[in-house]
C-alpha cells in the first residue's frame, strides 16, 4: 500500500509555563510526542487511539504543519503538509455574527480559492443554512462547518481530531459513510477518536499511541493479533448448559474466543441455536497495550449500532 | 498579493458590519464633525490660549479629538482580532491552511485597519468642508495630505498594537485589558510618565515656555503614537517649534510603522494555536 505521509523518529515536547520567584516566564518542556514513526497509507482510514494525554493531538498537529517537529523527519516539508492536509480540530466554537458561507469562504481564500462554497455546503449538509449567522448553529452543525473547512482544496490527507464529538448518533453513521467515500477515492484519513468502540468498523488500521510514544500500528486483525486480542463470539442455545456456559432463561449462553467452525462442530449437538461474532474489542486492545484498566484510559465507549442510516447530505 | 487583498477585504467586511460599529460611528460622527463644527467657529475660545488662524490649526487642534474616538475605534475593532479565533479553535483550522503567515499578516492588519480608517477618512473629509464652509478659508492639499495620511498611520500604529497584543493573549479578558491598558498608557498617562521622566532629569515642569522642558515633552512623544502624531502634525506649524527635527519626527514614524508590523510578522510566524 503506498504512504501519503512517513513520520520517522519525530519527537516534539511543548513548553509550559512554569513561573519562578526570579522569572516569572520561566518555562520548561512538558509533555508532548518522543520518536515517533509512523506511515499514513493512502486510500485507507487510520484510527489513531490512546488513552487521555498520550499526545494524540499533538501528534495531529504536527501532521497537519501547526507544529514543526523538534527532531526526526517527515517526508513533506512544513508548507507542503499545510497544502495537502485538511485538518478538522476538535470542538471549533464557530461564533459572530458571520454567515456560514462567509466564515467557509474565508478558509477558502486562504487556500487560494476564490469561489462560492456552495458544494461544500451541500456535502456536509449545510447548503440551507448558508447564510444562517455562526452564533446560531448548533454544536452538530459547527462539527459540520469544521468538517467542510478541511475539506476544502480536495486534500489528499484528511486528519480529524475528535470529530464525533457533538454529533448524534444519525449524523456519526452518516459521516462514517461519508469517510468511507472519500477513502475510496484515495484520501489517506487519519482519526481520533475517545469513541474507540465505533471506530473498530470504521478503520482499516490503528496507531496506538500512549504516553506520546507510539506502541503498535498496523491493521486492526494484526495489531489485535500481536497482542493476543482474540475475536468474541457469543453464542447461545437450548438444553442442559454445556461446560463453560452459564444458564440463561430455559437455555444458556456464553462468549468464547476462536473460529467459528469450530465453535459449530463443537456445540452444534448440545443444542447451539445462535451465534455472533463481535467485532475485536479496542478497548481490551488499549489495555493490552498500555496496562492500565478502562477507567485509567479516559476512554468513551460507546455504540451507535442501533440507529438507522441516514445521509451524510441530509439537513440537520 | 491576491489573495492577501482578498482576505483583507473578508476581514474589513467582518468588522466594518459588526455590531461594534454601531456604538463606533455615533462616537466617531459626534467627535470628528462635532469638533470640526465647534472649532472652527470664529468666536470660539480655546483653553491654552492657542489662536485660531487659519483653517489647518482647526484641524490640528481638532486631532485631539481623533486621538479620543478613532483611536479608541481601533482598539474596539483590534483587539479580539486574533484572541478571538484562539479561545474559539478558530485559529487552529486558519494556521493550519497554505497561505503563507506573512500573507495572514498582511489581510490582518490591512483589515483591521480599513475598518476604522476608511471611516475616520469619510468623516475627516467632511470635517474639513464643514471647516472651509465656516472660516471661508480651505487648508492646502498638502495640509490635508498631511492630516489625513498622519491621521491613518496613527490608527495603523494602535491597529498594529492591537494585533500584537491580541496575539499574546490566552482570554478575552487579557485581550480587553492589554489593548484599554495600551490606549490609555498613550492617551492619558504619557504626559504622567513625560513628567517624571522630566523631573528624573531635573528640568522644570511648570513653566511651558521652559525650552528645555518642551524638547523632553517632544522627545518623549517620538515614542507614543499619539504624540508622533502632533508631531507630524506639527511640521507645517511654525509657531509649535518644540526644537525637534522634522526628519527625526518622519524617521520615528516610518519605525513606528515598520518595527511594530515586523514584530506581528514574527509572532504570527512562530504561533501556536
Amino acid at each position: 500500500m503506498s504512504k501519503a505521509m512517513r513520520l520517522d523518529g519525530v519527537s516534539y515536547r511543548h513548553q509550559v509555563n512554569t513561573p519562578r520567584k526570579t522569572n516569572p516566564w520561566a518555562k520548561s518542556f512538558g509533555q508532548g510526542i518522543h520518536d515517533v514513526d509512523l506511515i499514513i497509507p493512502k486510500a485507507s482510514i487510520m484510527g489513531l487511539i490512546g488513552p487521555n494525554g498520550a499526545g494524540k493531538t499533538t501528534l495531529l498537529r504536527i501532521i497537519t504543519g501547526l507544529y514543526k517537529q523538534e527532531s526526526g523527519t517527515i517526508d513533506l516539508s512544513l508548507t507542503e503538509r499545510r497544502q495537502k492536509t485538511g485538518f478538522m480540530p476538535e470542538q471549533v466554537r464557530w461564533e459572530g455574527r458571520t454567515s456560514v458561507a462567509e466564515a467557509l469562504h474565508e478558509i477558502q481564500l486562504m487556500n487560494g480559492i476564490d469561489s462560492s462554497p456552495g458544494k461544500l455546503l451541500q456535502i456536509v449538509g449545510l447548503s440551507k443554512r448558508a447564510d444562517t449567522p455562526l452564533d446560531e448553529l448548533s454544536q452538530g452543525m459547527r462539527q459540520r462547518l469544521s468538517l467542510a473547512c478541511a475539506l476544502i482544496g480536495d486534500p489528499e490527507i484528511l486528519v480529524l481530531d475528535e470529530p464525533m464529538n457533538g454529533l448524534d448518533p444519525l449524523a456519526q453513521r452518516a459521516f462514517a459513510e461519508l469517510l468511507r467515500k472519500l477513502a475510496k477515492k484515495g484520501v489517506a484519513i487519519i482519526i481520533s477518536s475517545h469513541q474507540v468502540a465505533g471506530m473498530i468498523d470504521l478503520v482499516d488500521s490503528i496507531a496506538l499511541l500512549h504516553r506520546g510514544q507510539l506502541l503498535i500500528q498496523g491493521e486492526v486483525g494484526t495489531v489485535a493479533k500481536s497482542l493476543d486480542v482474540g475475536q468474541k463470539i457469543v453464542i447461545s442455545g437450548s438444553g442442559i448448559p454445556p461446560e463453560g456456559m452459564e444458564k440463561s432463561g430455559d437455555g444458556w449462553k456464553g462468549v468464547l474466543e476462536g473460529e467459528p467452525e469450530e465453535i459449530i462442530s463443537k456445540f452444534q449437538h448440545q443444542g447451539l441455536e445462535f451465534i455472533s461474532p463481535q467485532p475485536i474489542d479496542m478497548v481490551e486492545m488499549i489495555t493490552a497495550a498500555t496496562g492500565l484498566s478502562i477507567e485509567d484510559t479516559g476512554l468513551e465507549i460507546s455504540s451507535s449500532d442501533m440507529v438507522p442510516l441516514k445521509k451524510w447530505g441530509e439537513e440537520e | 498579493m491576491r489573495a492577501t487583498l482578498l482576505l483583507a477585504n473578508h476581514c474589513f467586511k467582518a468588522r466594518f458590519k459588526a455590531n461594534r460599529m454601531k456604538v463606533l460611528w455615533p462616537i466617531l460622527i459626534l467627535f470628528i464633525l462635532g469638533s470640526a463644527w465647534g472649532l472652527s467657529d470664529i468666536n470660539a475660545n480655546i483653553l491654552g490660549g492657542i489662536e485660531v488662524d487659519s483653517a489647518y490649526t482647526v484641524l490640528y487642534i481638532s486631532s485631539a479629538f481623533i486621538l479620543l474616538s478613532a483611536t479608541l475605534g481601533a482598539v474596539f475593532i483590534s483587539f479580539d482580532g486574533i484572541s478571538r479565533d484562539r479561545i474559539s479553535g478558530v485559529l487552529e483550522i486558519k494556521l493550519s491552511q497554505p497561505i503563507s503567515r506573512k500573507s495572514l499578516g498582511g489581510s490582518l492588519i490591512l483589515g483591521h485597519w480599513a475598518a476604522i480608517a476608511l471611516p475616520t477618512c469619510l468623516l475627516s473629509l467632511i470635517a474639513i468642508v464643514i471647516i472651509g464652509e465656516r472660516m471661508n478659508e480651505y487648508p492646502s492639499l498638502g495640509e490635508i495630505g498631511l492630516y489625513i495620511g498622519a491621521t491613518m498611520l496613527v490608527l495603523l500604529w494602535y491597529t498594529l498594537i492591537q494585533l500584537i497584543a491580541s496575539s499574546w493573549a490566552d482570554d478575552m479578558g487579557s485581550s480587553i485589558a492589554l489593548g484599554m491598558g495600551s490606549w490609555m498608557l498613550f492617551t492619558l498617562l504619557w504626559l504622567l510618565l513625560t513628567t517624571v521622566v522630566a523631573g528624573l532629569l531635573g528640568v522644570a515642569v511648570d513653566q511651558n515656555e521652559n525650552a528645555e522642558w518642551l524638547q523632553i515633552q517632544a522627545l518623549m512623544d517620538l515614542l507614543s503614537p499619539n504624540g508622533l502624531y502632533h508631531l507630524l502634525l506639527e511640521i507645517p506649524l511654525s509657531e509649535f517649534n518644540r526644537g525637534i527635527d522634522a526628519g527625526l519626527v518622519i524617521l520615528s514614524a516610518i519605525l513606528w510603522t515598520v518595527l511594530p508590523t515586523w514584530l506581528l510578522m514574527k509572532r504570527l510566524e512562530y504561533l501556536t494555536p
